[in-house]
């Protein structure tokens, strides 16, 4: 017994030891691989965490990064701004890549796209956020706390270099071999929806607004997006919010989560811009990738149109 | 809780250690609480039909042995066999009601229940009851003692590691080992198969089998729209994802139970290398596929083997194969059943049945191997079809798409195209070591090196492969557009 | 019969089965002990055993043997 016990520590240290080489050398390996890629979501992050600059930075979720055009933007109105959209990101991750840039830029301007639904209950809005599992090193202060919200086991996993980079090889290797032009990340949506899409589409989208009507909220989300406000404020730098063309409805006594939204906005004295009234894009639906996207088109004139709106702010 | 939960990976190796430190007398009762306590983290309240039906099949067995009454005996058996039986029709049906409702209320997201785990509605019904079954069977035959210890029968029924999805033990097997007193002592040679099974088995699970079940969920969710060719890679890709779900959990579990010096059977091994639906079913789910072997195939058979007897049925029949036959397609059929109480599972067990008869009759033995194992795997594929599909008629839309409108190949959009990405490299590393292992076994063995550190390396890698591609949580499921 | 006596019948019977005709039984030989003996064979064998020897297994019997010593003890006591 007592010499099985010891052979087997012996044997659980070497293997420890091993296992923890082999996570340095080929987790190093992984994450130089991946702050070497020069296109798709990952770089598009890992660039605005640390290069980009500017006097305007948009925020939101895919919506926002199909939408706004920052080449239009600077064109039109001599700035320069940045479109930090990320899809399937919602509010937690929009407050925690604030607090990343503010770090030390101080641009003038924050947009921030709003989706209706960003106070509910959502998992999906804390699972997405493992896509900041590979800036952690980097930002530890930052990320680390909001990487608990997801399990308070993270901590530990993320002692593996080898984790980090969990989930991140084949985006690699797909932007590398069919890279995504770099417009400042803005991603153009290609596809003109028919009315075979919005039908069926449509049918979706209503099954799911109904569906939403009774969510609860998640405070959470609701301190995070208090918190976004409460910072830019306080840093003295101007937030705007807007809501992006939308097929599926009128911001005008939407749901709960989007008054409380506005509600909250209001709170701060945050204006707010509305294009889900706007009957240009209601009026067409070849602007649209699907009920809930811009194509690229759209998001061409949507940018022009915002211009207009946009200039008594800067 | 899971095998993948971060709970199992915390309770596994508590339970281990306690049970070396526990004196051997008091082993069984140390496990039989995990195992309670295991079994009452998924639903509390089903831990008393398995006490109720750990109660009976003990006393049953019980009497059997204190009877030398034929009659008296066979009574309890079939009274016993009823019991157990009865307990699983109705909780397998009710538990199929429970499935639906949380499938109408969880509609939001795509079916992410595990396919080896929709058989444990109540939570491995299935499994303990098959094993108390051959336990209550071997003892009326004789071919074992009625278990006196009340405490080790019921640690048989629950034992934690294989209570979920199996393997499913026999009394003639684990039983005696529950007492073996040179078996439990602690020894190195344990602690490693048993932390490499568990390894591979992780890797089969979270690198391979959730990865795949993102695309044929997503296909399965939405069939109108899909067409013949992403139908068939949909259904090759089910068929990696229930083997490596069902192989990893039962390689978890061997391993669970490995560390602890047990020695539990075999469940899967590569059967997609077998050359023959016969050869596939000694190596595809091992320990169901033998248990019924023993306990209804050779009943059934014996009692057909009584009522065909005339020299030749319709002048080239034999006897032999006509009993053969009826069996294996009664076999099979109730097989399909035991999987769930829809059409599609008796469709895919009455497929095997029918393949086995078919396999019979012509004999095959020639040809090439590989272009056996092809064919095979082929035939596999064809029954999966039923498997996965929720309804008889979603299985045949699919059999008639793939025949009439092959259509694109279904690539999910923009970022989301790397979800079936990741599935196809996890399975061409699976590939790669089951081919190693299956025909260049004997030339360098990188599991089983005799040097310690090729074998801690090859494990290393397998953890880095684990930690850098596996699935850990559902943000993985996002974006699938459908 | 002798046991050495039904153990040779039950080589040749085996042999005949199983298309092998150097088959060695052992009282402990099992099922995974013969190349081939799978469910089919089984039925086959038992037949085979019936005819060769004339006498008629119960399924009690059948259903009781782990291993060819249990078959060639019930063959035993049918032909003593």
């Amino acid at each position: 017994m007592k010499g099985q016990l010891k052979s087997i520590v012996v044997k659980g240290i070497k293997f420890f030891v091993i296992l923890v080489l082999i996570d340095i050398v080929l987790g190093s390996a992984a994450r130089f691989v991946f702050f070497t890629q020069r296109s798709g979501k990952f770089y598009r992050m890992s660039h605005a965490f640390r290069q980009a600059d500017g006097d305007v930075f948009i925020f939101g979720s895919s919506r926002s990064s199909h939408h706004y055009h920052p080449g239009i933007l600077d064109k039109t109105l001599a700035i320069n701004s940045y479109n930090l959209g990320s899809q399937g990101q919602q509010i937690l991750y929009q407050s925690t890549v604030q607090k990343i840039l503010l770090q030390n830029r101080r641009p003038k301007l924050l947009i921030l796209d709003i989706s209706p639904d960003w106070l509910y209950k959502s998992q999906d809005a804390y699972d997405n956020l493992s896509e900041l599992r590979p800036f952690w090193f980097r930002f530890p202060d930052i990320i680390g706390p909001v990487l608990s919200l997801q399990s308070k086991l993270q901590k530990i996993w993320l002692f593996s270099r080898s984790y980090q980079y969990n989930s991140t090889i084949v985006h690699i290797l797909y932007y590398r071999i069919k890279p995504q032009g770099d417009l400042k990340g803005y991603v153009p949506l290609l596809h003109i929806m028919n009315s075979e899409d919005y039908r069926v589409q449509r049918g979706v989208d209503s099954i799911k607004f109904m569906s939403e009507q009774d969510r609860e909220f998640d405070p959470a989300f609701e301190t995070a997006f208090s918190d976004f406000l409460k910072t830019a404020v306080s840093k003295k730098i101007a937030v705007l919010m807007v809501c992006s063309p939308d097929i599926r409805f009128k911001m005008e006594g939407h749901n709960p989560s989007l008054q409380k939204i506005m509600e909250i906005g209001k709170s701060y004295g945050i204006p707010l811009l509305d294009f889900t009234d706007d009957p240009y894009f209601a009026a067409h639906r070849e602007l649209f990738n699907d009920t809930r996207h811009l194509n690229d088109l759209g998001a061409k004139i949507f940018s022009r149109r915002l211009c207009d709106r946009l200039r008594p702010y800067l | 809780m899971f095998f993948n939960s971060i709970q199992y990976i915390l309770f596994l190796p508590a339970v281990v250690i306690l049970f070396y430190l526990t004196p051997l007398r008091f082993r069984w009762l140390l496990l039989l609480a995990a195992s309670y306590y295991f079994y009452m983290c998924w639903k509390p309240e089903f831990i008393v039909v398995i006490v109720v039906s750990t109660l009976i099949n003990y006393s049953s067995a019980l009497l059997m042995s204190g009877t030398s009454v034929q009659k008296r005996k066979k009574l309890i058996m079939i009274s016993t066999l009823v019991i157990n039986l009865g307990l699983l029709v109705i909780f397998k049906y009710l538990g199929f009601i429970a499935e639906m409702f949380q499938t109408i209320f969880q509609s939001d997201h795509p079916s992410r229940i595990s396919p080896a785990l929709l058989l444990i509605a109540p939570i491995g019904i299935s499994y303990y009851t098959l094993q108390s079954l051959s336990y209550i069977i071997d003892v009326y035959y004789g071919r074992r003692d009625a278990e006196k210890h009340p405490g080790i029968f019921a640690l048989y029924v629950a034992f934690f590691p294989l209570i979920l999805s199996g393997p499913i033990e026999r009394s003639t097997h684990l039983l005696p080992q529950l007492r073996e007193k040179e078996r439990q002592k602690l020894h190195s040679v344990n602690i490693e198969e048993g932390i490499k099974l568990i390894i591979f088995g992780y890797f089969l699970k979270l690198v391979i089998a959730d990865r795949t079940s993102i695309y044929v969920d997503a296909v399965f969710g939405n069939l109108p729209r899909h067409g013949g060719i992403t139908f068939m890679a949909a259904i090759v890709l089910y068929s990696f994802q229930i083997y490596t779900d069902f192989a990893g959990y039962s390689a978890i579990a061997i391993g669970s139970a490995r560390l602890m010096g047990f020695d539990v059977y075999q469940n899967f091994n590569r059967p997609y290398f077998s050359s023959s639906i016969r050869e596939f079913w000694t190596r595809w789910h091992m320990s169901l596929s033998s248990w019924l072997r023993d306990y209804l195939f050779n009943p059934l058979a014996f009692s057909f083997m009584r009522i065909f007897r005339k020299e030749r049925y319709l002048k080239i029949i034999s006897p032999e194969f006509l009993t053969y036959a009826f069996a294996a397609f009664i076999t099979f059929f109730i097989c399909g059943i035991w999987h769930g109480a829809r059409l599609t599972f008796m469709i895919w067990g009455s497929l095997h049945g029918i393949y086995l008869i078919i396999e019979r009759a012509i004999d095959r033995k020639t040809g090439k191997r590989l272009l056996n194992i092809f064919i095979t795997y082929i035939m596999v594929l064809f029954t999966w079809i039923f498997f996965r599909s929720d309804n008889v008629h979603d299985a045949f839309l699919i059999i008639r798409t793939i025949f009439t409108q092959p259509g694109k190949l279904y690539i999910p959009f923009d970022s989301d195209v790397v979800a079936p990405v990741y599935a196809v490299l996890g399975i061409l590393i699976l590939l790669l070591i089951e081919i190693k292992r299956e025909f260049f076994d004997l030339k360098f063995s990188f599991t089983k090196n005799r040097n310690e550190y090729v074998r801690m390396i090859t494990y290393g890698l397998l953890i880095f492969l684990i930690l850098y591609l596996g699935v850990f949580d559902a943000s993985q499921f996002m974006y699938f557009k459908f | 019969m002798e046991e050495q006596a039904i153990m040779t019948g039950l080589e040749k019977v085996f042999g005949e089965v199983f298309h092998d005709s150097v088959i060695q039984l052992k009282p402990d030989t099992i099922v995974s002990d013969v190349e081939g003996w799978d469910s089919f064979s089984h039925i086959r064998l038992v037949l085979a055993v019936e005819r060769s020897f004339k006498i008629r297994f119960t399924t009690q019997e059948i259903q009781s043997w782990a291993n060819v010593g249990d078959l060639c003890k019930t063959i035993l006591t049918k032909t003593r």
